[in-house]
C-alpha cells in the first residue's frame, strides 16, 4: 500500500496509509475500534478501492480491472461470521467448488479444515444454527480450507469464548509457520498482536502511528496505553528471579500479593495481566498455571458483547468473560472466586 | 357429467389456467426482478414505484382493456383468443408480473450485502456471486411466485371478462363461485368456494414445506 485514502462521503478512513507486507509474515493492525483497521484489510482483500493512493501486489500495480487478483491470493475471514444458508461442509466447500476441485478433494479438504477447527462434528449442521464461536471457527476454517497465499483476518477472537480463542489463535499460528500463509490480522487487543505476530502496525484515526517488530511496538503501544489509562490489570512491583532456566520471575505488590511472571527484568517493574487469559472459576482448577489468585466479585460490567468483572483478589484485577460462560458458571456479585491464569500472560516492563 | 365430475373439471382447468399463468409471469418476471435487485440504475426507483403500483391492479380495469385488445376488432383479434382459456393466461399473468417482479426485486435487495463479499471473497466471479444472492433469496422468490398464484386463482375480472365463463371450456373456480351466487345456490358456492381457499392453502402450505430441502438442493 502506498499513501493510500479512502473516503466514505464525508469520513476521510485511510488518510495516507503505506504498508508493506512481508511474504509469509504474520502483520497484526492493531488499534482502538473506528481507527481504520477493517477498512484497511477490506483494500488488501480487493473489496474496496482506494480513493487514492497506490495498491501493489506482487510488484503488479492493482487497478479495477485486474483487482480481482487479490480476491483469487487471500481470503477474509470477517467480524461478524457470515454463512450461506447451507451446512457447514457445503460453507467450507463452496471456495473449493468455484475452484474446481474434484469431489473426492472437496471431502477430504473440508474434514481436515473442520478438524482442525475442531468442528467436523457439525459438518452436516445448518452453519447458521451454531453458536457465535462455533461459527467464527466454521468461517475460519473454510477460509483456511483455500490455502490461499494470504489469509485477512478481522477481528477473529473478538467476543470468543476461551475455548475458541484458544483454538483461533493456535490454528493462524500453524498455517503461518507451517504453510507459509501471510497472516494480516486486525485487533484492538495489544496483547494478542503481540502473542501472535511478527510485526505490528498501530493504525489510530486512520493513520500509520508505529510500525515495526512486535516486541518494539508492543512496548511503546503499551506505555501510550498506560499513559491513556486504557489498560486495565497494571500493577507496580519487586521482581526477582525464582527459577532462572525457566526465566520465572516472582513480582511482589505493593501489598503483598505474589505473581510469576516471565521475565528477566528485576528490582521496579510494572506488569499487566491480559483480562482475556484469566480462567475464572468458583473452585480451585487444577493446572500447570502457576498463579491462582482468590478473590471476591465486586461488580460485573457490560461492555459490548462481553461481561468484564471487578475481581478483589488483594489488587483490584479485570477479566473478561462472556455471557454464556457466566451463566454456564452461575457467577454473581460478591461471589468468592479463583483467578488462574499462566506466568506467560504476565507482561513485565 | 355429475357435480363431482363438474367440480373435478372446474378446479383441474383453475390449476391450469393459473399454473400456467404463474409460470409465464415467473419466466418474464424473474430476471427482471433480478436485475433490479441486482444492479443499480438510472430510474430505477421510478421503475420499482410503477412495478410497485400495478401489484393492486383492478382485475376489472385490465379484463376490459385486454378485452378490447383481443375482441375481433382490436390489434390482436386476429389470433382469436377471446374466450378461451389461453386468453384467461396472458391476464392473469400481466395481472402477477408486477407481483412477481417487486417482491423479487425486495427479496434480493434484502439479502445481506454480505453474502456477495463472501462469495467474492472466495473466489466467485460477479456471476458466481449473483447466484449466491439468489440461492439466499429463494424464500423470497418462491413466496413471490406462490403470491403471484395466489392472486391469479383467487381473481375474478379477468376470468370474466377474457374467459366469458363458458361451460367446459373457460369455467373456472371464481366464475363458477359468482355464477351459482347470482343464481341463488348459494350453498354450492359457499361449497366450491371452500375448494379454493383449500386448494390455496395446500399449495402454500406444501411450498413453505418444500423451500427447506429445496434450498438446501441449491447449495449442492
Amino acid at each position: 500500500m502506498k499513501d493510500v485514502h479512502v473516503h466514505f462521503d464525508e469520513i476521510h478512513a485511510l488518510r495516507g496509509i503505506t504498508l508493506d507486507v512481508r511474504e509469509g509474515e504474520f502483520l497484526s493492525l492493531m488499534g482502538p475500534n473506528g481507527s481504520g483497521k477493517t477498512t484497511t484489510l477490506r483494500v488488501f482483500a480487493g473489496l474496496l478501492a482506494p480513493t487514492e493512493g497506490e495498491l501493489l501486489f506482487k510488484d503488479t500495480t492493482i487497478t479495477d480491472e485486474n483487482r480481482s487478483v487479490l480476491r483469487e491470493n487471500s481470503t477474509v475471514v470477517f467480524q461478524t461470521p457470515i454463512h450461506f444458508g447451507t451446512s457447514v461442509f457445503k460453507n467450507v466447500a463452496y471456495g473449493l467448488r468455484i475452484r474446481g476441485i474434484s469431489e473426492r478433494e472437496i471431502e477430504r479438504v473440508v474434514k481436515e479444515s473442520l478438524a482442525l477447527v475442531r468442528m467436523e462434528h457439525a459438518a452436516e449442521r445448518p452453519a447458521r444454527d451454531l453458536s457465535g464461536g462455533e461459527q467464527r471457527r466454521v468461517a475460519l476454517a473454510r477460509a483456511i480450507a483455500l490455502d490461499t497465499d494470504i489469509l485477512l483476518l478481522d477481528e477473529p477472537t473478538a467476543d470468543l469464548d476461551k475455548e475458541s480463542k484458544v483454538i483461533v489463535e493456535k490454528v493462524l499460528r500453524n498455517i503461518n509457520k507451517d504453510r507459509g500463509t501471510t497472516v494480516i490480522l486486525s485487533t484492538h487487543d495489544v496483547f494478542r498482536a503481540k502473542r501472535l505476530a511478527d510485526r505490528i502496525a498501530s493504525i489510530d484515526a486512520g493513520e500509520i502511528r508505529s510500525i515495526g517488530p512486535a516486541d518494539s511496538v508492543f512496548r511503546l503501544e503499551l506505555e501510550t496505553l498506560v499513559d491513556e489509562t486504557e489498560l486495565r490489570n497494571v500493577f507496580k512491583g519487586h521482581g526477582v528471579i525464582v527459577d532462572e532456566d525457566g526465566g520465572i520471575l516472582q513480582v511482589t505488590l505493593e501489598n503483598g500479593v505474589v505473581i510469576e511472571a516471565v521475565g528477566e527484568n528485576t528490582g521496579e517493574v510494572t506488569i499487566t495481566i491480559s483480562p482475556d487469559d484469566i480462567l475464572v472459576s468458583k473452585e480451585r482448577v487444577q493446572s500447570s498455571a502457576r498463579n491462582c489468585l482468590n478473590g471476591r466479585v465486586v461488580s460485573i460490567e457490560q461492555d459490548k458483547n462481553t461481561r468484564v468483572l471487578h475481581v478483589d483478589a488483594g489488587v483490584p484485577i479485570n477479566v473478561n468473560i462472556t455471557q454464556a460462560s457466566l451463566d454456564r458458571l452461575g457467577i454473581r456479585e460478591n461471589d468468592q472466586v479463583f483467578l488462574t491464569f499462566k506466568a506467560s500472560s504476565v507482561l513485565v516492563y | 357429467m355429475s357435480l363431482i365430475g363438474d367440480l373435478v373439471e372446474i378446479t383441474l382447468r383453475s390449476l391450469f389456467v393459473s399454473g400456467m399463468a404463474a409460470a409465464l409471469a415467473t419466466a418474464i418476471g424473474l430476471p427482471i426482478g433480478m436485475f433490479m435487485g441486482l444492479k443499480k440504475f438510472r430510474a430505477q426507483h421510478v421503475l420499482k414505484g410503477i412495478f410497485n403500483g400495478l401489484m393492486a391492479m383492478p382485475t376489472v380495469a385490465l379484463g376490459l382493456v385486454l378485452y378490447l385488445v383481443f375482441s375481433r376488432s382490436g390489434p390482436l383479434g386476429i389470433f382469436e383468443l377471446l374466450y378461451t382459456p389461453w386468453a384467461m393466461v396472458i391476464g392473469q399473468s400481466i395481472l402477477i408480473l408486477p407481483i412477481v417482479i417487486s417482491l423479487t426485486t425486495e427479496t434480493i435487495e434484502h439479502v445481506d450485502p454480505k453474502i456477495r463479499e463472501l462469495a467474492l471473497t472466495l473466489g466467485a466471479d460477479e456471476k458466481a456471486a449473483g447466484a449466491a444472492v439468489l440461492r439466499e433469496s429463494f424464500g423470497g422468490i418462491l413466496l413471490a411466485v406462490s403470491a403471484g398464484f395466489s392472486r391469479a386463482i383467487s381473481e375474478l375480472g379477468v376470468a370474466l371478462m377474457l374467459g366469458g365463463n363458458i361451460i367446459g371450456i373457460t369455467r373456472v373456480l371464481t366464475t363458477a363461485i359468482a355464477l351459482e351466487t347470482t343464481r341463488g345456490e348459494i350453498a354450492l358456492g359457499l361449497g366450491l368456494a371452500t375448494v379454493l381457499l383449500s386448494l390455496m392453502l395446500i399449495i402454500n402450505m406444501t411450498l413453505r414445506v418444500a423451500e427447506k430441502r429445496v434450498r438446501w438442493w441449491l447449495w449442492e
